[in-house]
């Protein structure tokens, strides 16, 4: 559908594993330890090249939050959420903020 | 007499107004009209002052000329001493063809270094006085002097302000400014008719708004359009892997001329050689090749298996052409259209090149780094200068006067700098649709004046470079519009590239 417009990241970056495309960068990594049904996944502070889905509430593992499911921009796979709000003060500092889950990862390099 | 107002709002001073029209007179060479008019208002062109400095010159009597010059109200003391100047210049000269060089000399020390018009000027006077001494007093006759003093008068002119003179062509000058401002104020510029008898203004009716004709033989989305420079041909690009070549005929349908078949992937870029002889084809992530427009055969292709082509320019000479690559070696690459390697930035250090242009007189060399650094090279003098913006850039587009290029935002927004760099913020166009996909704008009409974009809701858009909000916006797409391209020969004639796999031309109502 167009020429999708993608954007290159420079340095250690974490790609979508179908089609490779740029999804975040090493440096953005907040954390290594959440989870996601399909096993484990990373919070990080930016992600490029993904489009945003519905928001849509959803009771987590830490309570209930306001989240949107992210996809690659370029091949469309499901790649995580992102965090719209939170419902708890504790889980504030989520907001904004994306997870990727690692099974849609390739990278690190 | 003085205080007499005339025109509608009563802020035209009626003397002044004759002043003006007998000068215009005068210019346009109607003597006797003039003279005539001068005898009927009482009002004379050249005012008492002028004309008292005139007689005193034309008679010699420096003295007095002096005087009055001194006397003169309303001269900045700077204006005075231009004056002064004007007039000592020519009495000196006087006295040297008279042989009266100690009296010369005397009043070049006094009087001219005494008016601080700065070292140098005094210095050339000096020597040019000598110069005339060298060629011989006795040379210059009585009737030379003449003109000399004429031509000294019109300086003079020159020099004093109004109301003691007025400026040259004064009415002219006042005519074209409310017509200049009319031909700025035009919203929908499509013709450059200008008459004295009607205020400018081009009617909406003229500008293209409807779907003139709908091309399509591309049997996949259709990428890139662009109409080649001399505006009897389009070019069109799309994700079926070919390009087309069509003809624009006198009467501005459009037929298909050449197909280019001969990519591996979607073609994402063509660009005109500036002569219109051979167009450059951009396969997407893939090679750049060169085509014969009058043939449709492939000339060359650059690069080999691997290479990745993002986008490419053409130098005003038909003979050069660069290009940006992603890989395998990110940077900017010149080859020439016989195929052979000319220069090469890159290395390292070199970031991915998204876009790439060349202003059409070939001096800057401006390009997109990393998605949101603009990079403009002077080819001449090697300066660069690097504008970063918030967002990413998707494409970019020069205009035809060299002074203007545009970028498309990922935020939705079309940034205009200028080429020069005197900006510090750009002009912003908004109101259009762009997130996911690469959209693409170009200048077009008369004097680059309108901005033409794609969008996302299939619409294109067209803003007038002053307004910041589209001023038209052309409807029939079923789908994204990727990129839209205005003729340069033709200000009424717009064609639109989009997903629906057809191109549109546009043309105004009465078409």
């Amino acid at each position: 559908m167009g020429r999708i417009f993608v954007v290159d990241l420079e340095g250690r970056t974490y790609k979508c594993k179908f089609c490779k495309t740029h999804l975040a960068l090493a440096g953005d990594l907040v954390s290594r330890g959440f989870h996601s049904r399909r096993g484990k996944a990373y919070l990080f502070s930016n992600a490029v090249n993904i489009s945003v889905g519905p928001r849509e509430d959803r009771m987590m593992l830490s309570g209930m939050h306001t989240v949107a499911d992210i996809y690659c921009c370029r091949c469309g796979q499901i790649v995580g959420w992102k965090y719209e709000a939170a419902h708890e003060k504790s889980q504030k500092y989520k907001e904004g903020k994306f997870v990727l889950e690692r099974w849609s990862l390739f990278g690190g390099k | 007499m003085e205080n007499l107002m005339i025109g509608p709002k009563g802020l035209i001073k009626k003397q002044e107004f004759v002043r003006i029209i007998i000068q215009s007179m005068h210019a346009l060479g109607y003597r006797k009209s003039a003279v005539c008019l001068e005898a009927e208002s009482g009002i004379s062109c050249k005012s008492v002052d002028f004309e008292s400095l005139e007689s005193h010159i034309l008679n010699a009597n420096w003295d007095d000329c002096i005087g009055a010059l001194n006397k003169l109200k309303g001269l900045s003391d700077e204006t005075r001493a231009s004056a002064l100047f004007v007039v000592l210049k020519q009495f000196l000269l006087e006295c040297l063809s008279r042989g009266e060089d100690a009296l010369a000399l005397e009043v070049l020390r006094k009087q001219v270094a005494g008016l601080r018009m700065g070292k140098e000027k005094v210095h050339n006077l000096a020597v040019g006085l000598l110069f005339l001494k060298e060629l011989g007093s006795n040379k210059i006759d009585n009737g030379i002097i003449q003109e000399f003093r004429k031509r000294m008068i019109i300086d003079l002119e020159n020099v004093l302000p109004p109301p003691i003179t007025l400026p040259e062509r004064r009415l002219e000058h006042l005519v074209e400014m409310a017509v200049s401002a009319q031909v700025d104020n035009c919203t929908y510029h499509t013709s450059d008719a200008i008459t004295l008898y009607e205020d400018h203004h081009c009617g909406r009716d003229h500008f293209p708004r409807e779907t003139v004709q709908i091309l399509t033989n591309h049997k996949n989305e259709v990428w890139f359009v662009q109409f080649s420079n001399n505006g009897k041909y389009l070019a069109s690009s799309s994700c079926d892997c070919t390009a087309i070549i069509w003809k624009v005929l006198e009467t501005g349908k459009v037929t298909q001329k050449h197909t280019l078949k001969s990519h591996q992937n979607p073609v994402s870029f063509v660009a005109w050689s500036p002569d219109d002889t051979m167009l450059l084809t951009c396969g997407n992530m893939e090679v750049l090749k060169l085509w014969d427009v009058e043939t449709g055969i492939c000339k060359h292709t650059y690069g080999n298996d691997g290479f990745i082509v993002t986008s490419c320019a053409w130098f005003p000479d038909s003979k050069r052409l660069v290009c940006g690559s992603s890989d395998p070696e990110k940077g900017i690459y010149m080859w020439d259209s016989e195929g052979n390697d000319i220069k090469a930035w890159k290395g390292v250090r070199m970031p991915k090149v998204s876009d790439i242009a060349v202003t059409p007189d070939g001096q800057h060399l401006i390009s997109i780094f990393s998605d949101k650094e603009i990079h403009i090279l002077n080819l001449q003098t090697n300066a660069e200068r690097v504008i970063s913006e918030q967002h990413s850039i998707t494409s970019l587009s020069v205009s035809g006067d060299n002074k203007f290029f545009i970028v498309n935002l990922n935020s939705q927004e079309i940034h205009m700098w200028d080429v020069a760099g005197k900006w510090v913020k750009p002009w912003k166009y908004e109101g259009h649709m762009q997130q996911k996909y690469v959209i693409r704008s170009c200048f077009g009409g008369l004097n680059s004046r309108f901005i033409a974009s794609g969008s996302e809701d299939s619409q294109v858009y067209v803003w007038n470079q002053l307004s910041s909000y589209p001023i038209e916006i052309l409807s029939g797409h079923l789908m994204t519009v990727n990129c839209v391209s205005w003729n340069p020969r033709r200000p009424q004639m717009l064609a639109s590239a989009s997903d629906d796999q057809t191109i549109r031309i546009w043309g105004p109502n009465c078409f």
